[in-house]
C-alpha cells in the first residue's frame, strides 16, 4: 500500500480509535476485549482500504467489531455451554468483569444485564445514533425485531422518559 | 432512572477519556498479514512469493487484481454482450469505442484519476527509461473525479460496484472495469527504478536502495507514478528461466497484450515471441540497457502466446520458454 494511502488510513484509524474503542468496551464490559475487538476492525479495514469508500469507512468498521464480537460470543458459548442456545445473558458467559471499571461505569454494569442483541441494538441505535431502520439491516433482522429488543433493553437500563421513550421505540 | 438523552451522554461519556491512541504499527501489520493470507488462498504459494519479492507490494488489489490491467476479454465466463450502461456510454460518450463484445473504452477524461495510493517516483529514483513500449494503463469510471464523468455513467458505475460486485459486509471495489467500462488512464512505460524510501520487503527490512528492479511507470499531472513491479524471488536470477508479464492494450481499437519479459545476463540477442496460431512477433531486446547487467524484451502480441524464444547473437537458442498455464489473477501475474 502506498505511502499517502497508509497516511490516510492513519488518519482515519486515529480518529475512529475513541468511538471504536468505547462502542467495545460498551459491547463487551472488558478493557482488554475492547482493546483487541478495536483493534481488529481496524486491522480488517486496513486489510480492505482500497475497497473502502473513504466515506464509509467508519461504518465498514463498526460493522467489522459488531460482527468480530458476535463470533467471538458465538465461539464462547461452543465452548462454555455447547451448540444449543441457552439464553444470551452475557453476565453467564462473559469474562470476569473488570471491577475497576465496574464501580466507575454504572451503565457499563447495567448493559450487562442486558442480552447481547439488546446490548448490540442499543449500541447501534443510541450510541452510534443509528435509525431503528439501519439497525435492522446492520443485524440482518426484522425493523420490528429492532424496535422490541430496543424497548426491552431500555427498560432494563433504567430508561425512564415516557416521552423519550415514545419518540425512540413507540413507534 | 435515565432519560435517552441522559443515556446517550452516558454512551458516550468515556469518548472523552483520555485514552492511548490506537497501535497503528500493529494494526497495520495485522492488516497486511490478513490481505496476504486472504491472496496465499487464493493463489497458492505464488501470491506469498511475490509479494515477499518486494516488487509488487501495493500492486496486488484486495480481490488480486492488478491495478491498471483490464480485463482479459477471452475469458469464458464474461458476458458476451454490453450491459445496458456500457451501451450509453458508447452512445453518448465522445470518443467512446467497443474493443470486446462486452467491453466499451473510454478516453482519458481531462480531469485527473483520485489518488489510489499509487506512489510518485521522483526522477532521481530512475535509474534507466521510461521506456515507451506501447503499454496502457486502464481503470473504471469511479477511480477518477465525479465530475470527470455524466452523472448518470459515474453513479450508474459506482451502482454497480456497491450492489452488484460488492456488499455492504465485505465492501465493495472502486474504479471497477467489470461491467465492461474500461477507462484509458494513459501510457504506462517500461523503468527502472531504485526503492523508495518507504519500502521495505515482507519482514519490514529496508530494500538495498542501489538495486533498481524492473517496473512500469505511469504518470500523473506533472510526475511519475508507480503502476506495478516485475518478479518473484528467482526473476533475473542466475540459472532461473526467463519470467513473463503482461499487460492487456487496446489502442488498435480491439483486445492485444503487451508481453514484456526479463532474464539473466546480457547474452540474448534476439527474442522470439510465438503465438498459439503459430505466428511470431520479433521483441525489442534491452541487454544491459535497461537493467544493468541483465535483458528485459517487450513485444505486442494479437492472440494468445504460447512461448518465448530467446537466442545469443549467433542464433543459438538460449531458452524456449512456453507460457505458464494460470488460472486467476495473481497466478496470471507471472508466466
Amino acid at each position: 500500500m502506498g505511502q499517502q494511502s497508509d497516511q490516510e488510513f492513519d488518519e482515519f484509524a486515529s480518529a475512529a480509535w475513541p468511538r471504536l474503542r468505547r462502542s467495545a468496551y460498551l459491547l463487551t464490559g472488558d478493557h482488554h476485549l475492547a482493546e483487541d475487538l478495536a483493534q481488529t476492525a481496524l486491522a480488517r479495514t486496513y486489510a480492505h482500504w482500497r475497497r473502502v469508500r473513504r466515506s464509509d469507512a467508519l461504518a465498514y468498521a463498526r460493522r467489522v467489531l459488531v460482527n468480530a464480537n458476535i463470533d467471538r460470543l458465538r465461539r464462547r458459548r461452543m465452548l462454555e455451554v455447547g451448540d444449543g442456545d441457552h439464553g444470551t445473558d452475557l453476565a453467564q458467559v462473559a469474562e470476569p468483569p473488570d471491577e475497576r471499571s465496574d464501580e466507575r461505569d454504572e451503565l457499563v454494569r447495567l448493559l450487562r444485564t442486558l442480552t447481547d442483541r439488546e446490548r448490540r441494538v442499543v449500541v447501534l441505535r443510541h450510541y452510534f445514533d443509528l435509525s431503528e431502520r439501519e439497525v435492522a439491516e446492520e443485524l440482518g433482522i426484522a425493523p420490528g425485531t429492532v424496535k422490541s429488543t430496543l424497548a426491552r433493553g431500555l427498560a432494563k437500563l433504567r430508561v425512564s422518559s415516557d416521552t423519550t421513550i415514545e419518540e425512540v421505540v413507540g413507534q | 432512572m435515565r432519560t435517552v438523552g441522559e443515556l446517550e451522554q452516558d454512551l458516550h461519556r468515556g469518548d472523552a477519556e483520555l485514552l492511548p491512541g490506537p497501535d497503528l504499527t500493529r494494526i497495520r501489520a495485522r492488516g497486511r498479514a490478513r490481505r496476504r493470507a486472504r491472496l496465499s488462498a487464493y493463489a497458492g504459494g505464488l501470491a506469498a512469493a511475490v509479494v515477499a519479492a518486494g516488487v509488487l507490494v501495493g500492486v496486488v488489489a484486495d480481490d488480486g487484481d492488478p491495478q491498471g490491467r483490464a480485463p482479459v476479454a477471452a475469458d469464458p465466463e464474461r458476458p458476451r454482450e454490453l450491459s445496458p450502461l456500457a451501451k450509453r456510454a458508447l452512445r453518448e460518450i465522445p470518443g467512446a469505442q467497443q474493443v470486446s463484445e462486452w467491453e466499451v473504452l473510454l478516453p482519458t477524461p481531462v480531469d485527473g484519476r483520485l489518488e489510489m495510493g499509487e506512489d510518485k517516483v521522483p526522477d532521481e529514483y530512475i535509474e534507466a527509461g521510461p521506456v515507451d513500449i506501447g503499454a496502457r494503463s486502464y481503470t473504471g469510471v469511479t477511480a477518477f473525479r465525479p465530475s470527470a464523468f455524466p452523472d448518470w455513467l459515474y453513479e450508474g458505475v459506482q451502482d454497480i460496484e456497491m450492489h452488484e460486485l460488492g456488499s455492504e459486509e465485505e465492501g465493495y471495489p472502486v474504479g471497477s472495469t467489470e461491467m465492461g467500462i474500461v477507462v484509458d488512464a494513459g501510457p504506462v512505460d517500461l523503468a527502472c527504478i531504485r526503492p523508495l524510501p518507504q519500502w521495505s520487503n515482507d519482514d519490514g527490512e529496508a530494500l538495498d536502495p542501489q538495486e533498481c528492479f524492473p517496473a512500469m511507470l505511469g504518470q500523473d499531472g506533472g510526475h511519475r507514478t508507480y503502476e506495478w513491479g516485475m518478479g518473484t524471488d528467482d526473476f533475473l536470477q542466475e540459472g532461473k528461466d526467463l519470467e513473463l508479464f503482461s499487460t492487456d492494450v487496446y489502442s488498435s481499437g480491439s483486445h492485444q497484450t503487451v508481453w514484456i519479459g526479463g532474464t539473466d545476463g546480457t547474452d540474448v540477442a534476439t527474442v522470439e515471441l510465438v503465438g498459439t496460431d503459430g505466428t511470431s512477433v520479433e521483441a525489442t531486446v534491452a541487454a544491459g540497457t535497461l537493467v544493468p547487467g541483465e535483458t528485459m524484451f517487450w513485444g505486442t502480441v494479437a492472440g494468445d502466446l504460447a512461448l518465448a524464444v530467446t537466442r545469443d547473437a549467433a542464433g543459438n537458442v538460449l531458452e524456449r520458454h512456453e507460457v505458464r498455464p494460470c488460472s486467476d489473477p495473481v497466478d496470471c501475474e507471472v508466466r
